[in-house]
């Protein structure tokens, strides 16, 4: 694995190994939460619709 | 009234001439602190694991990061860190990230940098900037908003972060640290 510097004020541009305590800390980063599952409701509540809207839209 | 004559002016211990004149009336300064923006080199994120912008002075108070098609390997998300003199800094950050696209929300919170939930994607291509601005000290504040134009598709997000040292540089790269960039253009602007 490497990164990539840039340096703003001269320009300079180089490609670096990482080290390993870069690896470490990369194995060490948490990891983000999952997004929450949502129940129906909460889908319909994201979509902008009630559930009369929905029953009209689906003709029940 | 009288007119100073010359054509170079440097400070006793700068290595060049800090402003340069010429015979055409015009001014060349070296560097311009504050009330101008400068922008950096542009660089070719086709690969490596992050992409790190260094040596930005300490004077600049809005770091704007650019995205021109943009892409990364799917499995991560997408993250900005910030350092100082110090390193990179890669926890204490207050974020959250959101991808919309039709039908489709998703909201991820980042404690590691600044987050956008750009994972489980291929061959996106990505165009827009996050913007830090200096609140007060060395606490930062991000906003930023990027665009999918392969499909539609966006990424919004914000937050904080505040450093132990003054402002250096700042990293783009991904959650786990180990996907790689594949495509695009990225460069920064800094002002004071």
């Amino acid at each position: 694995m490497e990164r990539i510097e840039v340096n703003v004020i001269t320009g300079e541009q180089r490609t670096i190994p990482l080290t390993e305590e870069e690896i470490a800390e990369i194995q060490s980063r948490p990891q983000p939460e999952p997004a929450p599952k949502l129940t129906p409701q909460q889908k319909l509540e994201q979509a902008g619709l009630t559930v009369e809207e929905l029953k009209e839209l689906l003709g029940l | 009234m009288s007119t100073l004559k010359t054509t170079n002016i440097a400070h006793p211990s700068a290595t060049g001439n800090n402003i340069v004149l010429d015979s055409g009336g015009g001014a060349a300064f070296s560097q311009i602190k504050g009330g101008a923006i400068t922008s950096g080199t542009s660089v070719a994120s086709t690969s490596g694991t992050s992409i790190d912008f260094t040596g930005i002075p300490s004077w600049a108070k809005r770091i704007t990061v650019m995205f021109d098609g943009v892409s990364g390997s799917a499995a991560s998300d997408l993250l900005f860190q910030l350092g100082d003199s110090g390193g990179i800094e890669t926890s204490g950050y207050l974020s959250a990230g959101t991808q919309l696209s039709s039908g489709s929300l998703t909201t991820t919170n980042y404690t590691a940098g600044i987050g956008f939930p750009w994972g489980g994607i291929t061959a996106k291509t990505y165009q827009g900037f996050i913007q830090f601005v200096n609140l007060t000290g060395n606490t930062w504040v991000a906003n930023g908003a990027f665009g999918r134009s392969d499909t539609a598709n966006t990424l919004q997000g914000g937050g904080s972060k505040t450093l132990s040292d003054v402002l250096t540089q700042v990293r783009i790269t991904h959650v786990n640290g180990t996907d790689t960039f594949d495509a695009g253009t990225i460069n920064i602007l800094y002002e004071g």
